[in-house]
């Protein structure tokens, strides 16, 4: 009896170690990225395996691609393990300041006159997202929104869709949550003020995801969304001051409602970091942004990219 | 009571019409007796109706997933193999950490503490810690462990978080077991001249083995259906790889799926998968929870029986 | 095995008796300060949990903008001139507590005396396990089915009185109901404890002086329980008002309170509480902001504490343990 149970002990004492051990073995591998080594092991495709844990995490919709480039990364690359939290743009970049996430997305420039803490956040540009304001399939008859009836909509002075063109029906206005990439760029380029829309016909959906299922099941919706999701949900997208959200008026900026998708690091990205961002960028994962609905950096005119890139960033 | 009084000052003309009046009284003493009986047992049917059709609804929609294999699979999008790895990775390694600790606590205040003001702060901070929600204790999570010790979202994290909100629990529970000892075993181990640990290891802890069991067992169901405390801290997605030991990899659970599905993740895969997927593993944490209750009593049992046995 | 393992050490103290007891006080020793450290432990962890959520709450007052804290119930951080004030979260989560409680005390005091007073013994077998189940119940399990089943219901019934029928079955209205189901077996157990705490002598006695079952608990054994059930509703409402993901599910709400507040249709719109808030919120929130869902964890950790030190004081009064 004594022996078992100094064989117990001795059994749980080191579980209970060896966890520490790898807890700290990996941790210093794991949460910064900077001393986990690119291992050189190209495998079938060109990448640049590198091994060990990256938490990345933040924009919903840059989620999409980020999800299916880990999957592929992870498949051509064993000792690599990528997770991937879709919180929001806001809580990608926190994390990536506070050390949570290794790498926060982000479909902003971060603001250091609002968040002068994230000086320490490099920037990675890796693709172009095209953003649409979507409506409920009951609403039938309006294709285009003036950005001027837009912002009424979601200062809550319209209220049915009767008076933007519409059927009779009471407008449910769908949005955000205030730290979402997606609302800040609908803020900044279409309403060119803060919502403050609120009350009962009022909803703040959780992710690009979650926007994309409410517009399926409420009736008389209006929200803002990836133009991905809005296809794989066979949602209406409307044109906006006559512009339809495609790939050419995006290059041109003629259609303003897109950004810029940022993948961010505390300082430079090092290690499985650098080598996963790469991928994201690379042209190995080109027919996974296509997929997923993202243009390429570079099939944007320069002139659009200045436009969208503020001052500070330049 | 009244009834009483009234024989006591009964007047003699009177007889019959006091006892008319007296079996009134008692007709409607039994009335309203009757009446609140029935009442009470009605309210009891409907709670009992209540819990029951929950779990009757919940099992009815989820067992149809829960008998295809395919559900158990972890590649497509309508599975829950890796969940339900996860759920078990994080039950194992919580409580290899949880039950040597509370453990420790529980002999420290059965068998050592004096009674005083240290066990009585102690005592109170395990009930007030019981008592702190666990989306507070994740909120405490994420802030120390995630960020201030730089273990970042990870199973690590996620599994102390639960350390603190298994704790006060599994202190009773192993308090419990360990007074249970009767106290003429330990003095009758301290008589032979060993030390008190050697008392505690060869004679309090074998005896008290089905309480200490069956503290695990209760402890293991909390981890199981916990989710706000971890999904601030070990996250809600997984890599593309969960079976592996790694404690510093992020992933989620269950419940964490569950609720991922129907708020953050919601339109990510098709609704009536996404319901599905929820509905299957409600049914699966329900049929767990339901063994783990009733399995923790008869495990018990019959380890006190095979205790005694040898 | 008792008599075994003292049997091995009767044989081990024989062969080296002196070094034995030498090793064995040292490792005593050893071993009594490793069971300290653990103990501690639980005030080092409950101290802990006051001291870094209450430093990081309180920092938000460091920001002029958030002294409307407690005064103000517009909670809008991305303003242009931002607002803190978390009122409307505080009486969304006090509203659902109390509206709760009030459905689940007279449940739960009933079911716990027809449970112990009047049941045959073969319901207690049933419902003991069933409401055991219920109290660890996953909240996420109860949230779905709110999601699925509670939530069209009520926005069946509402619709004609909500101000928007395509949103009535979120609200306050569905997390009461939530609540509902999450707390009652908790206040329901902790009766039953209670009213089993009351000593036969005190039933016999009144059933003794010719009362009827009724008047026995009505008179006799509820008085007697009054403390035992006081802690029950005190623990209820802590574990009500901590409900965190069930309750957002179902809330449906985001950081505005309805205008009209007095009105029953409150009950079935949109609606906030404090869990709801740091549940949806803090994971993106930076700066002020989140001291802010800090600060409304602390309160809520407040809170809890005070229901701990009331249902202890309660029941210190108590005559029957």
């Amino acid at each position: 009896m004594l022996k078992k149970w100094r064989i117990a002990f001795l059994l749980t004492a080191l579980a209970m170690l060896s966890v520490f051990v790898v807890a700290c073995g990996s941790s210093t591998g794991g949460s910064t990225p900077s001393t986990s080594t690119p291992t050189v092991a190209a495998k079938t495709s060109s990448i640049n395996c590198a091994t060990g844990n990256l938490a990345t995490g933040g924009s919903t919709a840059l989620g999409p691609l980020v999800q299916d480039a880990a999957k592929a990364y992870q498949a051509a690359c064993s000792g690599a393990t990528i997770t991937t939290q879709l919180t929001g743009s806001g809580a990608g970049l926190k994390g990536a300041h506070d050390g949570s996430l290794n790498i926060g997305s982000s479909d902003n420039f971060v603001s250091l006159t609002k968040n002068p803490e994230y000086k320490d956040l490099t920037d990675n540009q890796v693709a172009v997202v095209i953003f649409s304001v979507i409506i409920s399939k009951d609403v039938t008859g309006v294709t285009n929104l003036t950005s001027a009836q837009i912002k009424d909509i979601y200062t809550g002075k319209v209220t049915n869709w009767k008076q933007v063109g519409g059927p009779d029906l009471a407008i449910t206005v769908i949005s955000r949550a205030s730290g979402s990439g997606t609302r800040n760029t609908f803020e900044k380029y279409i309403l060119a003020t803060p919502e403050t829309i609120s009350g009962a016909n009022h909803i703040t959906a959780k992710s690009s995801g979650d926007v994309a299922s409410n517009v399926g099941s409420k009736s008389g919706a209006i929200a803002y969304d990836t133009i991905d999701f809005a296809t794989k949900h066979s949602l209406t997208t409307v044109s906006i001051d006559g512009a339809a959200p495609t790939q050419d008026n995006v290059k041109t900026n003629t259609y303003k409602f897109w950004n810029i998708e940022h993948m961010y690091t505390k300082g430079d990205a090092t290690g499985l970091a650098k080598s996963f961002i790469d991928y994201v960028k690379s042209a190995d994962a080109a027919s996974l942004r296509q997929k997923d609905g993202f243009m390429d950096l570079s099939a944007v005119s320069a002139d659009a990219i200045a436009a969208k890139t503020p001052a500070a960033a330049k | 009571m009244s009834a009483q009084q009234q024989i006591s000052t009964s007047v003699e003309s009177d007889e019959r019409q006091r006892l008319l009046s007296l079996e009134r009284l008692t007709q409607r003493l039994h009335l309203k007796n009757n009446i609140a009986s029935g009442i009470l047992a009605l309210i009891t049917l409907l709670g009992a109706l209540l819990f029951i059709l929950i779990v009757i609804k919940v099992l009815w929609d989820g067992i149809p997933y829960l008998i295809n294999p395919d559900f158990y699979g972890s590649t497509g999008t309508g599975t829950v193999g890796q969940q339900i790895f996860n759920t078990l990775y994080l039950l194992i390694l919580s409580e290899i950490i949880l039950v040597p600790i509370a453990l420790a606590a529980a002999i420290y205040l059965v068998e050592y503490a004096r009674q005083g003001p240290l066990v009585t702060v102690i005592h109170f901070a395990a009930e007030t810690l019981a008592g702190v929600p666990s989306l507070v204790l994740g909120l405490f999570g994420y802030l120390v462990f995630a960020t201030v010790l730089h273990l970042g979202l990870t199973r690590l994290t996620g599994t102390l978080t639960l350390l603190c909100l298994n704790f006060p629990v599994a202190l009773r529970l192993f308090e419990d077991a360990l007074t249970s000892v009767a106290r003429e075993q330990r003095e009758g181990g301290l008589a032979l001249g060993s030390t008190k640990w050697h008392m505690i290891r060869t004679v309090v802890l074998p005896s008290s083995l089905p309480g200490i069991i069956t503290g695990i067992v209760l402890s293991a169901g909390k981890v199981i259906a916990e989710a706000a405390a971890l999904i601030f801290t070990m996250g809600s997605s997984n890599p593309s790889n969960v079976y592996t030991l790694n404690p510093m990899i992020s992933t989620d659970n269950l419940t964490i799926h569950i609720w991922y599905l129907k708020t953050v993740g919601a339109g990510t895969i098709p609704d009536n998968v996404a319901n599905a997927v929820s509905a299957g593993s409600a049914a699966l944490l329900i049929i767990i929870l339901l063994v783990i209750n009733i399995g923790s009593r008869s495990i018990g049992r019959l380890i006190q029986r095979k205790v005694m046995a040898a | 095995m008792a008599a075994n393992s003292v049997n091995v050490k009767t044989e081990n103290t024989n062969t080296a008796r002196s070094i034995g007891t030498r090793r064995g006080r040292l490792s005593d020793q050893i071993a009594r300060g490793i069971f300290f450290v653990c103990a501690v432990l639980v005030v080092v962890i409950i101290f802990g949990v006051f001291v870094f959520l209450g430093i990081n709450g309180l920092q938000m007052f460091k920001d002029p903008a958030a002294r409307n804290f407690f005064t103000s119930s517009s909670w809008d951080p991305s303003a242009d001139s931002p607002s803190y004030g978390a009122l409307g979260f505080i009486l969304g989560s006090v509203v659902t507590t109390l509206l709760s409680i009030i459905i689940v005390a007279p449940i739960g005091f009933g079911m716990a005396l027809y449970m112990t007073e009047m049941a045959p013994r073969w319901v207690n077998a049933l419902l003991r396990p069933l409401l055991e189940v219920f109290t660890g119940v996953p909240s996420v399990v109860i949230g779905f089915l709110g999601l699925v089943v509670l939530v069209p219901w009520i926005a069946n019934i509402a619709a004609p009185i909500a101000p928007s029928a395509a949103n009535a079955g979120n609200g306050w209205a569905a997390a009461t109901l939530i609540l509902v189901i999450m707390i009652l077996p908790t206040v329901v157990s902790v009766s039953i404890d209670a009213l089993r705490a009351v000593p036969d002598s005190v039933r016999e006695a009144s059933l003794a002086l010719g009362s009827t079952r009724w008047q026995m608990m009505k008179d006799a054994v509820l008085p007697a329980a009054a403390t035992g059930l006081g802690t029950a509703i005190v623990l209820g409402m802590t574990r009500a008002i901590g409900e965190a993901l069930a309750v957002s599910m179902v809330l449906g709400g985001d950081i505005h309170l309805p205008a009209k507040l007095l009105t029953p249709s409150v009950l079935f719109q949109p609606n906030i509480n404090i869990t709801n808030a740091i549940v949806l919120y803090f994971s993106e929130a930076s700066g002020t902001e989140r001291n802010g869902y800090f600060m409304l964890g602390f309160v809520l950790l407040i809170i809890s504490f005070l229901f701990i030190c009331v249902s202890r004081y309660i029941a210190s009064r108590s005559v029957y343990k």
